[in-house]
């Protein structure tokens, strides 16, 4: 299926030298892919166009295409798989990208859908770890895969947001309430870890945007 | 921090008139340990830690899920103020600099609002207690009643505040009496009650002609990606944004007028009265 054109027009776009191009493009295609009724199978062709477009955009314009792919590997199963073909040029990007750029900001988002890919991933985000300490463990935690056996997925549950080098949980306090987290429900546990995990994401996307990308 | 304080006969002694059984509105006996209701025969015990649970076993109309289950969590509960809801407030109310809305403009909305309030005011969700202690503030701790739903925010919220009286108890259902509140404030948390409407309504109740409702909340970003993720959001921990309109239905339904609705980036600060009878 090929994109439908004003699609791939505004996809191309992104990559335009003129800024304006880029802001107008940007919220053309932003409108599309987040509303509710957008049809899926339009997004992994559109995914492929975008991902294709990184190499000529400029520095905002990749901003925008990022999150942008973000969202559509979110909300639009059918386009993953399309957005993860070019895990690699998005672990390049990280790896110049300078911290608390739009760039890296709409990184961040982008790559914490991809818990299968979580070493790969951290290896690439580790050098930005000491500067970007609460972005980075946001990351880790929402490629970690939760095991309803581990102590340490059940104690994380819920204690996760914004990121859990901010609220930096101490032994003692996950000492303390070990045994009232042993009594629940394993189905509450997963729920807590679930939304816990779409919640970070969003404040990540929700910084991306409000930083610029 | 109040292992065995029993606070009923000494504390709500004065309040008495304003109480009343939640279940069903009538009015209520003290005795040492516990409140009873007069007509229902219902009773509502002084759990010794510095407050009269309203709310026993099995009463609580209140959401399942996430949030919920993260503000009965101490760890999270300790964090509240300094952690939760300043991140909170970046992604719900867009506030990520800070600037949008300042804890010194909050202080000087609600101390505006209320300096001119008579009677009793009741800090419904009153969390850790950082904006009832305001409220005092403006109004004076002895007419305040702070009331939520969460035992380790009500604990942290007495340990902040000596004299304060508060209850556990539901927005929804609120243990008070027809017409006794000079104000009522909901500060932040009408986007985590399962039914706001209600709330505003079961609020106005308790007010008495000429009573104030002063409440903070969000209302939907204004651009497709920021509402996107704020959305996402919403989603994860259940809670809600209000437009204008819809806040303003609220208002009209439950009676209250001369609705002040203001608020800047996605923040929505209501001020509204309750008619002179």
């Amino acid at each position: 299926m090929t994109v439908p054109t004003g699609l791939s027009l505004y996809a191309l776009l992104l990559a335009s030298e003129h800024s304006w191009a880029v802001a107008y493009a940007g919220r053309r295609l932003v409108a599309v892919v987040t509303r509710d009724d957008w049809s899926a199978a339009e997004a992994a062709p559109l995914a492929r166009t975008l991902s294709g477009t990184l190499d000529q955009a400029g520095e905002r314009g990749r901003a925008r295409i990022i999150l942008i792919l973000g969202v559509l590997a979110e909300k639009a199963p059918g386009a993953r798989g399309a957005v993860r073909e070019c895990l690699d040029i998005y672990l390049d990007l990280l790896a110049v990208a300078s911290y608390g750029s739009p760039e890296y900001l709409a990184l961040l988002y982008l790559l914490g859908h991809f818990p299968e890919d979580r070493s790969r991933i951290m290896a690439a985000a580790g050098k930005h770890a000491a500067a970007d300490p609460h972005g980075i463990s946001r990351l880790d935690r929402t490629l970690w895969q939760p095991d309803l056996c581990d102590p340490e997925t059940v104690n994380a549950a819920g204690r996760s947001w914004p990121s859990p080098a901010f609220l930096a949980v101490t032994s003692e306090e996950i000492d303390a309430t070990a045994g009232a987290r042993r009594a629940m429900p394993a189905e509450q546990i997963l729920a807590s870890w679930n939304a816990d995990t779409a919640a970070l994401l969003a404040y990540a996307g929700g910084l991306a945007t409000a930083g610029g990308a | 921090m109040f292992p065995g304080r029993v606070v009923t006969e000494t504390a709500l002694g004065p309040y008495m008139s304003v109480f009343a059984c939640p279940q069903c509105r009538r009015g209520l006996t003290v005795t040492r340990t516990s409140v009873t209701c007069g007509y229902c025969g219902r009773e509502y015990l002084d759990v010794g830690e510095g407050y009269v649970d309203f709310l026993p076993a099995g009463q609580a109309p209140i959401k399942v899920g996430h949030a919920p289950l993260r503000l009965q969590d101490p760890v999270i509960a300790a964090r509240y103020e300094t952690h939760s809801r300043p991140s909170f407030f970046e992604i719900m109310g867009g506030n990520w600099d800070g600037r949008a809305l300042t804890e010194d403009d909050e202080r000087e909305y609600l101390h505006s609002r209320l300096t001119s309030v008579t009677g009793p005011v009741a800090d419904v969700a009153c969390g850790a207690g950082k904006w009832t202690r305001v409220i005092c503030d403006t109004v004076g701790t002895s007419r305040v009643i702070g009331l939520d739903i969460s035992r380790p925010l009500l604990r942290q919220c007495l340990a902040a505040i000596p004299g304060l009286v508060a209850v556990r108890g539901s927005a929804l259902t609120l243990p008070f009496a027809d017409c006794m509140l000079g104000g009522v404030v909901i500060w932040n948390a009408l986007q985590q009650l399962p039914s706001p409407g209600e709330a505003i309504a079961e609020a106005a109740r308790c007010l008495q002609p000429g009573g104030m409702l002063v409440l903070l909340t969000y209302r939907p970003a204004r651009t497709e990606l920021a509402r996107y993720f704020q959305a996402g959001h919403e989603r994860a921990f259940s809670v809600a944004s209000f437009t204008e309109n819809q806040m303003s239905e609220y208002l009209a339904r439950a009676g209250l007028s001369g609705g002040g609705i203001t608020g800047m980036a996605n923040f929505l600060l209501v001020t509204a009265r309750k008619p002179d009878a």
